[in-house]
């Protein structure tokens, strides 16, 4: 059944939905507390810089000034960042992008913090500026690293690539441009710190992994993790953006220099400059195949602009890495992907993480060798696409799936039933289809931790607490969909707990689309227990057998009275009838499923998609138009409809802004694209006509790991499906993205002379 | 003597903070401001109504929609004393109730930042065209950046108020018969 | 930035003179403002620090739309002040000009339009009505001291902004002809579909005698930092001639040749040129004889 209809016969209404529907939330940023001070960030005006002198004298006398902060005041590490901490948390002697924080100061108003900044004198002596990986690569490119420019290498070997190319009838060699993206989330990164009267502090400001941001607060501070509090849910919008630490040191030292609560909240303009972005990559891929269309040999070498630090740099190079087969079986594989520091920003984690970039390439191959072996693209892919049992990209066993067969053959029926449109006067119209799989979870290798915990309250409710974050994907009606299944109870019988390191256990991060998969494993593991232990005390209170019982909405209820008009004992009457000493917690720890083969950073449980899109290509502008953009996404099964279909939909359109306008644009390290008014995301006038999402659920037999994340495979297989549809119409290939009309508009002038009257 | 017509007698500059009356969802709301302050920052700091979100700052993302004397308008765009004495409806304000109803069942949110804007955008669209076919809505939405949804729920949500209005609006009117 | 913004003294004067003894007064340091829905993402952008506004939102003259009879032609009168949205709603102005409620409907999203006047869109010398205005053969009435002028729009742009001066003059009314039964068109090409800087935006009227020989044709475009033009060379291959192929071919390199665009970060001088040209060629087209 199309996802659309299954959501509204469901008809659940998300926990979060009211308070988000009125305006009642209130988010991190809209905090307040008494005597709260506002802060400021000074971020380089270089970017590329030796600081040869620093002078707060004149912002310290401003009156409203509370503190002035500067790298003399960071009482710990003076270094952030996920992988490793190579990222300033305020400079000393050198700048390395425009996002490099120099000061921060904290005031009465923003305006006077915002006035203070401007006298702030900073003396630099800029240095040639590395703006492109190509420069930091050259022999005489100053370093910007201790160990260099280059940030990390990754690779991936199989068969004999040489070998096989001799044997390839067709080969195709491209290179492909990815474009720097912005996450654009429409609230940026703010909130407040809260200095306690007990020494420790309480941050409340939006990240995806509110432990993963103690302890890096607490190595910058020098105080203890114990004493650090993070509450970092919800958030307006995050997708990758705000998983690496923010504004949260800047206000954290200002509250501790101040001893009141402060509040920073980025301007647009801010969070552009100082935030990270998707990498840009240069993927060369040369791929060959033989008569019969099967692919040989598959050589990728990718070049990526990780900008001034690393955050997760490494490991959005080994996802690219790991990816650059995607769901074909290929016999000879050579893969290398290169990471490098430049002055042009940070880039870090975006949803995708990596997939993106090679996906367009990889399905561009497919598409473009299909084309040269005079074959059905579709064809082409039966003929190659991996099955069941077979290994994973980078030849790891993993968990059985046929999801790239049933991607590929469910939108081969969409396509099928696609209605051609005869196109207007001066559009040409064409379709196209790509297809990815697409890894969950940190990989092989990695501290990849989960757990949850259940809990019965005193006031009779059933208490989930989760360590994941609710960046809006609809963590909170995952969880409340999956609680109200599995104990047949209603949605008030359930009170949620996320978000925050005072009450919730550890759950590992709400990134790699992993956390739906996660709190399902985690009540599989603790929903018999929990189940048990309930109505053991149910029958104690009641003097009956546990078996004659069962959990229900609003109570626990006799297994033959499920007709009756109300339950056997409400769960406050439980709550209350039970003993201190019978007070119900289950826990659990487990780690994220992996492949018992060593690839770091290899996946074992993976989702697919396929993208059906449709465009309309303006001969006179050049301009695309995506008309349809459907999906088939086979995931395991779907645990909140609405959510489910959000995320692709969702997913679709910001893709095809990454496809057709968004693209960070940086000139000699400095952006261009500021703020909405360059800086183009799609509005609902680009949103096509026809989004239909089908959701494959059936998993392979016994597979024990339920639903996989959806979070990010919306957004992985559009560019390259769009970039086939415009081939389709215009007969040009795209190579470079966003898709420049320029670009587009020479191929189809070139290709026939305007005959302005006979197209009448 | 109210302070509307103080304004309106001042031959002198207002350089310093004057006083501004404005009507929020229906209240009236007496305050002092510079008179180049935002709208916006009047509405989240000083009435503490923060369900008018701040994104852009530039009028470019809608985030901070308002209606003001029943037109549209970005509440970051507007100054102090340009709203002074102006009716001012905020999505915390009365009449969104249709609307935000639809947008639950549509799931036309996620992380709901921009939600406030939206809906505020759908009232002024709805208000003026009450049942929009889809080109209307697009075009009634088109200065409210959602980064989430990919914007399909939120036609159908709005196509579902349109709805809903219809049935109250028959409803109330056959009551009166 | 936020700082300064919030800091200006705002000034209200009542009439023109007023706002004009001010402006000399502060000089510099002052700016005329309307509704400042443009003059707000300046300051922004940290391009200007006023620390006077001249509010002209007070000036009564300025305000209203109105329907006249001049030498037996109806012509309507908008006042500056008059906000693009009321523009749009203003059943008056559909049907005296069609085309240029087109070219609002298509400037910015609504809250913008609630707010920003159509004086602000023209003073600002590159807005995106000022091509439709332009086509439309509308007249530009401006205050600047002691001088009242009306002129021609398409004048008082090559006067004031091929400079890349910003004129100090007040715009204080459009005035625009009824354009009959002249066939129009206009299109805005931006990076998306809407809600968009323009990247070319084109405008064009047409009226034809029954042999399909134009009798009347306008041509202006404009983008981005382009100021907007009329498009004369090729508006006077046009006028008396019936349209066909070789018509067509000889606009279109025409239009290559006369429309001088400014290339940004995001599209060249060439791309600009091109698509001016295909869209004018092909609108023509569809007046082929």
């Amino acid at each position: 059944m199309r996802l659309l209809e299954r959501a509204k016969e469901m008809g659940r209404i998300r926990p979060d939905g009211t308070a988000k529907v009125t305006g009642a939330l209130k988010y991190m940023t809209d905090l307040s507390f008494p005597d709260m001070l506002h802060g400021k960030i000074l971020r380089s005006a270089h970017p590329h810089a030796r600081i040869l002198s620093i002078c707060t004298e004149r912002a310290k006398q401003l009156s409203g000034v509370k503190a002035v902060a500067t790298y003399h005041d960071v009482p710990g590490l003076n270094g952030y960042g996920i992988v490793f901490p190579d990222q300033p948390v305020l400079c000393e002697d050198r700048v390395r992008c425009v996002g490099d924080a120099i000061a921060a100061v904290a005031a009465e108003t923003e305006e006077i913090a915002e006035r203070a900044l401007n006298l702030i004198e900073v003396m630099y002596e800029p240095l040639p500026v590395i703006d492109s990986p190509e420069k930091a690569l050259s022999p005489a490119a100053p370093q910007l690293h201790p160990n260099g420019n280059i940030l990390h290498r990754a690779s991936y070997e199989k068969g004999d690539v040489k070998k096989g190319f001799a044997s390839c009838s067709a080969i195709i060699e491209e290179t492909y441009e990815l474009p720097r993206q912005m996450h654009a989330y429409m609230e940026t990164e703010g909130g407040v710190v809260v200095p306690e009267c007990d020494g420790t502090i309480t941050v409340y400001a939006g990240t995806q992994h509110g432990y993963k941001d103690r302890f890096q607060l607490s190595r910058i501070l020098d105080i203890p993790e114990a004493s650090i509090r993070v509450v970092s849910s919800p958030m307006g919008g995050s997708f990758g953006g705000k998983d690496e630490l923010n504004i949260q040191p800047y206000a954290a030292l200002l509250a501790l220099m101040t001893k009141c609560p402060v509040r920073i909240h980025q301007t647009r303009r801010e969070s552009v400059r100082a935030g990270i972005k998707r990498h840009p990559m240069k993927i060369t891929m040369k791929t060959g195949a033989d008569e019969n269309g099967k692919i040989i040999a598959h050589e990728v070498h990718i070049l990526a602009d990780t900008g001034a630090y690393a955050t997760l740099g490494p490991a959005v190079l080994d996802f690219a890495v790991e990816h650059a087969v995607g769901p074909y079986v290929v016999p000879n594989v050579s893969t290398e992907g290169l990471s490098v520091y430049t002055n042009n920003g940070v880039a870090g984690e975006f949803r995708g993480f990596g997939g993106n970039q090679v996906t367009f390439a990889l399905e561009g191959q497919i598409d473009r060798l299909a084309e040269k072996l005079q074959m059905d693209p579709l064809d082409l892919r039966r003929r190659n696409v991996r099955k069941e049992h077979d290994l994973g990209p980078v030849g790891q066993r993993i968990a059985p799936t046929n999801g790239a067969v049933q991607v590929l053959e469910e939108i081969c029926k969409k396509a099928a039933g696609l209605q051609g449109k005869k196109p207007d006067v001066w559009k040409k119209t064409g379709t196209g289809i790509s297809i990815t799989m697409h890894g969950g979870g940190l990989g092989y290798g990695r501290l990849d931790p989960a757990g949850g915990r259940l809990s019965f309250g005193t006031d009779g409710k059933i208490e989930a607490a989760f360590g994941f974050e609710e960046c809006g994907q609809g963590l909170l009606a995952v969880i409340e969909t999956l609680i109200v299944e599995e104990f047949a109870c209603s949605p008030e019988d359930i009170k949620i707990t996320i978000g925050d390191t005072a009450l919730v256990p550890s759950s590992g991060s709400s990134t790699a689309s992993r956390a739906t998969s996660m709190v399902w494993q985690a009540l599989q593991r603790m929903k018999e227990p929990f189940r048990q232990q309930l109505l053991a005390c149910a029958a104690r209170i009641g003097r009956i057998e546990a078996d004659k019982l069962q959990l229900g909405p609003g109570g626990i209820w006799k297994r033959d009275e499920m007709n009756a008009s109300v339950c056997y004992l409400s769960y406050s009457q439980l709550a209350k009838g039970m003993a201190e000493e019978e007070r119900l917690v289950v826990n659990t720890q487990f780690d994220f499923p992996t492949s018992p083969d060593p690839f770091i950073g290899g996946h074992y449980l993976y989702a697919f998609s396929a993208v059906l899109a449709q465009v309309e290509v303006d001969e006179l502008t050049g301009r695309v138009k995506v008309t349809c953009l459907d999906q088939a996404v086979a995931a395991g099964p779907v645990v909140s409809p609405l959510g489910y279909l959000g995320q692709i939909e969702g997913g679709g359109i910001m893709a095809l802004g990454y496809t057709l306008m968004e693209e960070a644009l940086i000139h000699a390290g400095c952006y261009v694209t500021n703020n909405f008014d360059s800086y183009l995301i799609p509005t609902i006038y680009d949103v096509p006509e026809q989004m239909e999402v089908e959701a494959i659920e059936e998993l392979c037999q016994d597979d024990p790991y339920g639903p996989r994340g959806v979070g990010e495979i919306g957004t992985i297989a559009v560019a390259p499906a769009i970039a086939k549809a415009i081939h389709d119409a215009t007969g040009h290939w795209v190579r470079r993205l966003p898709v420049s009309p320029e670009e587009i508009l020479q191929a189809v002038s070139a290709k026939e002379m305007k005959a302005w009257i006979r197209k009448k | 003597m109210d302070s509307k017509k103080i304004i309106h007698e001042q031959s002198l500059p207002l350089n310093e903070s004057i006083p501004i009356t404005l009507q929020v969802n229906g209240e009236e709301k007496q305050l002092q401001a510079m008179p180049a302050a935002r709208l916006i920052d009047l509405l989240r700091n000083d009435l503490e109504l923060t369900g008018t979100k701040r994104s852009c700052d530039i009028g470019r993302c809608g985030a901070c929609s308002v209606i003001m004397n029943d037109s549209l308008v970005n509440a970051c765009l507007v100054m102090a004393y340009q709203a002074d004495h102006a009716s001012i409806t905020t999505i915390e304000g009365d009449g969104l109730s249709f609307i935000q109803d639809a947008f639950l069942k549509e799931g036309g949110f996620q992380c709901g930042y921009c939600t406030p804007g939206m809906i505020i955008a759908a009232k002024a669209l709805l208000d003026a065209v009450p049942i929009p076919t889809e080109k209307q809505i697009r075009e009634g939405l088109s200065g409210n950046l959602c980064r989430c949804t990919g914007y399909s729920s939120i036609i159908r949500a709005v196509q579902r108020a349109a709805a809903m209005k219809l049935v109250i609006d028959r409803c109330s009117a056959g009551g009166n018969v | 930035m936020l700082s300064e913004m919030l800091s200006p003294a705002v000034w209200f004067p009542k009439s023109l003179e007023e706002a004009w003894g001010m402006k000399q007064r502060l000089g510099s340091h002052a700016c005329f403002i309307a509704a400042g829905t443009l003059l707000q993402t300046e300051w922004e952008k940290g391009r200007i620090d006023p620390g006077h506004l001249i509010s002209l939102e007070r000036i009564d003259e300025m305000k209203g739309v109105s329907k006249d009879v001049v030498s037996g032609r109806s012509v309507v009168r908008i006042g500056a002040l008059t906000t693009l949205g009321s523009l749009l709603s203003n059943s008056l102005m559909l049907q005296h000009s069609p085309l240029v409620t087109e070219a609002v409907r298509g400037i910015a999203a609504p809250a913008v339009r609630s707010r920003a006047t159509i004086g602000g869109n023209v003073a600002s010398g590159i807005g995106d009505a000022i091509p439709a205005l332009l086509a439309a053969d509308a007249l530009v009435s401006t205050f600047g001291g002691n001088t009242r002028l009306t002129k021609p729009l398409w004048q008082w742009i090559q006067e004031n902004y091929n400079s890349q001066i910003t004129p100090s003059d007040i715009v204080t009314q459009i005035e625009l002809p009824e354009s009959g039964l002249a066939n129009y068109f206009y299109r805005k090409i931006g990076r998306r579909e809407a809600f968009i800087p323009s990247v070319v935006t084109v405008a064009g009227c047409c009226m034809r005698k029954e042999d399909g020989t134009i009798t009347h044709i306008r041509l202006a475009v404009g983008g981005g930092e382009t100021p907007p033009q009329r498009l004369r060379f090729s508006e006077r291959l046009l006028q008396g001639v019936s349209i066909h192929d070789a018509v067509l071919e000889s606009v279109y390199s025409n239009v290559l040749e006369e429309f001088q665009p400014v290339s940004d970060a995001f599209a060249s001088t060439y791309y600009r040129k091109q698509i001016a040209a295909n869209v004018i060629a092909s609108e023509l087209a569809k007046f082929a004889w």
